[in-house]
């Protein structure tokens, strides 16, 4: 069993890593992503007309 | 659930950076990543059923996207052999080009790692998952979460050269073995 690293050292590999996600993090959300949720969401009102957007009375 | 739909739909939106993030950091390829997201979406979507009401999405959608990546990994291994190497690429290709030379350094030594590693490691140390959560996205023991999160960080150390020098002093057990030395010595 390896003994834990030394918080400082812990803490310096923990802001490096953070500081690589991040950056992949705010890199912009593509198109598809939206549209396939729409897709999908449609498809299900589709499929579920008669239960769409709360309106069971 | 069609009454929740919009609120999903908000949701699953909303967790697309951080699945984009952890997809790319994983597997380093930028269109198999979103493939992966791609592929973690629709499967979200039309098992939700099989989602627990009071449990953390952000979570299951992890579990979702990391299960799927390695079984096609398992199919992939089969055929061509690789993905290591991509990974330190893509961690320095990067669109945004301020990226200073500790970052272009951390990528590649992360991408050194084993794929365990770098899994547990990005759960715990970029996600800020707890132990307990990534044994329960990973299906591993909490202990091996643990040991694997520390390995990797033992790792980067060492790739990093960060363990050289006076870093060590603060050290309890690494004063410990210097004050047994000079016992030993004399």
């Amino acid at each position: 069993m390896q003994p834990p690293l030394p918080m400082e050292l812990q803490g310096q590999i923990g802001q490096r890593l953070r500081e690589a996600y991040n950056e992949l993090i705010s890199e912009p959300v593509p198109d598809r992503f939206v549209q396939l949720l729409q897709k999908l969401k449609a498809r299900e009102d589709n499929q579920n007309p008669d239960k769409g957007h709360g309106s069971d009375a | 659930m069609t009454q929740s739909g919009d609120d999903l739909q908000t949701l699953l939106i909303g967790a697309v950076p951080n699945l984009r993030a952890f997809a790319n950091s994983l597997c380093g390829d930028p269109t198999r990543a979103d493939d992966l997201v791609q592929d973690t979406l629709v499967k979200a979507w039309t098992n939700l059923d099989s989602f627990a009401k009071d449990s953390n999405l952000k979570a299951w959608l992890f579990t979702i996207l990391r299960n799927t990546y390695f079984s096609e990994l398992r199919k992939r291994r089969r055929e061509v052999e690789d993905a290591d190497n991509a990974l330190a690429e893509r961690m320095s290709i990067l669109p945004d080009q301020q990226v200073h030379m500790d970052l272009i350094d951390f990528k590649k030594a992360f991408g050194t790692l084993s794929d365990d590693q770098k899994e547990v490691l990005l759960l715990v140390g970029a996600e800020g998952f707890s132990y307990e959560e990534a044994a329960e996205i990973t299906g591993a023991a909490v202990g091996t979460v643990k040991s694997r999160v520390n390995r990797a960080r033992v790792a980067l150390t060492k790739s990093l050269g960060l363990e050289s020098g006076e870093d060590f002093t603060s050290n309890t057990e690494f004063m410990g073995l210097v004050r047994m030395g000079q016992t030993v010595v004399r």
